[in-house]
């Protein structure tokens, strides 16, 4: 028994050694959004086209992602050009503000593999 | 007993200089070592710096008591977050009605940029900070509570927003209005840690005429830029009339605060502001147009043409952006003169 606990304390260990550096790296990732755009030194009216071509970009992308149109009208007014012409980029990507659920499944799913692995396997 | 009471005296000194750092020790240590073992020493620098002392300016200790607290529904931390400092700033808000303002169903949370966005929506200015823990704490203690992104996860990413409403140095602890927590106290440590892997991003949420202690001239300009638009010109007014208070010399919030008053009908006003601008930034084919406008508008074309022609031997050689506004500001000037001839 204190052989399969150390082999289990010993796996562990190297796991999270193999991990821990993936996940700092991953904090690097996040980029503070650029309030400057090159639409400030364009002319007014390629300006005036290209905002109206991203915010019906992101109208759209909004609308995907569950927001009825209207709704998505306002909120596309929001933003301010140099925000709409980031947004598009980000929306799939950028962080949100939720959990991962799946993440946890599959937690859930490594520590019963390793219960199951370490205490039921002959 | 002189002596024995000197004695006792330092010893209590040290004691409390102990305490008082112990807080901040405490993580410190924690990370360091954890540091250590991944052979990454940059793990929480800038909790590292604060161990060397509490910034010049700063109380030891602040919390702001007052900001109210709103315990998040179901992943919606983003509205909670955003209503705590709308409310604390003044507009009158709630969760619920935040949701269709910034949630996104899909990605089960709030993006950034619409944290940014929606404050507008309430005649609040938003403005995200530098990614500085410091600056966090002169926010905070200067009456400002702050919105920080947390990544609470372990190896995967799990995106919070919480609310900064205190610190306390001595103990090294941070005070946080977060999820169902009312009163979250979370180490100096651990709190850069997570925010560190939110991307270092805080935003707070101010009335227009209130400029956050640790705004920067250029950034402060790009918040009021946007707030504009979806604003009416009294609060632009007002906003562009703070900015020029704090930074005078500022052509570019001139041209805001002239663009209001002309919103508003007040003519004379637009242009005094902007012959003080003008009087900065003589060359300046902005400033030129808007001008020529104004006096144009109060019926004073002859003197208004001056200044548009300067406008336009700027302007139109290089075909820069502003070239079709001084164009059309010319033209009507021209027509109007045209018309008084006949």
């Amino acid at each position: 028994m204190k052989s399969v606990w150390t082999r289990t304390i010993c796996r562990l260990l190297v796991a999270l050694m193999i991990w821990t550096p993936c996940y700092i790296a991953q904090a690097g990732m996040i980029t503070t959004e650029s309030v400057a755009t090159p639409q400030a030194q364009m002319n007014g009216d390629r300006a005036t086209v290209l905002s109206f071509l991203q915010r019906s970009d992101v109208s759209n992308k909004l609308q995907s992602l569950g927001i009825d149109p209207s709704t998505a009208k306002t909120r596309v007014a929001a933003l301010s050009d140099a925000e709409a012409a980031t947004f598009a980029k980000q929306i799939q990507s950028a962080p949100a503000g939720a959990s991962d659920d799946w993440a946890w499944v599959l937690l859930v799913i490594v520590i019963a593999a390793g219960v199951w692995w370490f205490f039921f396997r002959k | 007993m002189v002596l024995l009471q000197e004695v006792i005296a330092q010893a209590r000194k040290g004691y409390e200089n102990a305490r008082v750092h112990a807080g901040v020790l405490v993580s410190a240590l924690l990370f360091s070592s954890l540091a250590a073992l991944q052979g990454c020493a940059g793990l929480v620098p800038q909790t590292s710096a604060l161990l060397e002392g509490l910034p010049e300016g700063l109380p030891p200790s602040v919390e702001l008591t007052g900001v109210p607290f709103f315990p998040q529904l179901e992943n919606e931390c983003g509205p909670a977050s955003l209503a705590t400092v709308l409310t604390a700033a003044g507009a009158s808000t709630t969760p619920e009605a935040l949701v269709p303002e910034v949630y996104l169903p899909a990605r089960k949370g709030s993006l950034q940029v619409e944290m940014l966005a929606a404050t507008r929506r309430h005649g609040l200015v938003s403005y995200q900070l530098e990614p500085s823990f410091v600056d966090v704490m002169r926010e905070v203690a200067s009456g400002t509570p702050v919105v920080v992104l947390q990544n609470l996860g372990g190896f995967w990413d799990e995106w919070h927003y919480a609310v900064v409403v205190g610190y306390d140095y001595p103990f090294g602890q941070l005070v946080l209005r977060s999820g169902i927590t009312e009163r979250e106290q979370m180490p100096f440590g651990v709190s850069e840690f997570v925010w560190k892997r939110g991307g270092y991003w805080a935003m707070v949420a101010t009335p227009p005429d209130r400029i956050p202690v640790t705004a920067r001239e250029d950034k402060w300009l790009n918040s009021l830029v946007a707030f504009e638009r979806l604003n009416d010109p009294r609060s632009n007014r007002t906003a562009y009339g703070a900015f020029l208070k704090r930074w005078p010399d500022n052509v570019n919030a001139a041209v805001g605060l002239a663009n209001a008053h002309y919103a508003l009908g007040e003519l004379p006003q637009a242009e005094q502001v902007l012959r003080a601008a003008l009087a900065r930034a003589p060359d300046s084919s902005i400033v030129l147009n808007n001008l020529a406008q104004t006096l144009s508008d109060q019926g004073r074309d002859r003197e208004a043409l001056s200044y548009i022609e300067k406008a336009a031997s700027k302007a139109l050689p290089d075909g820069g952006p502003y070239a079709d506004a001084v164009r059309e500001t010319r033209d009507g000037i021209l027509k109007k003169l045209a018309a008084k001839k006949n």
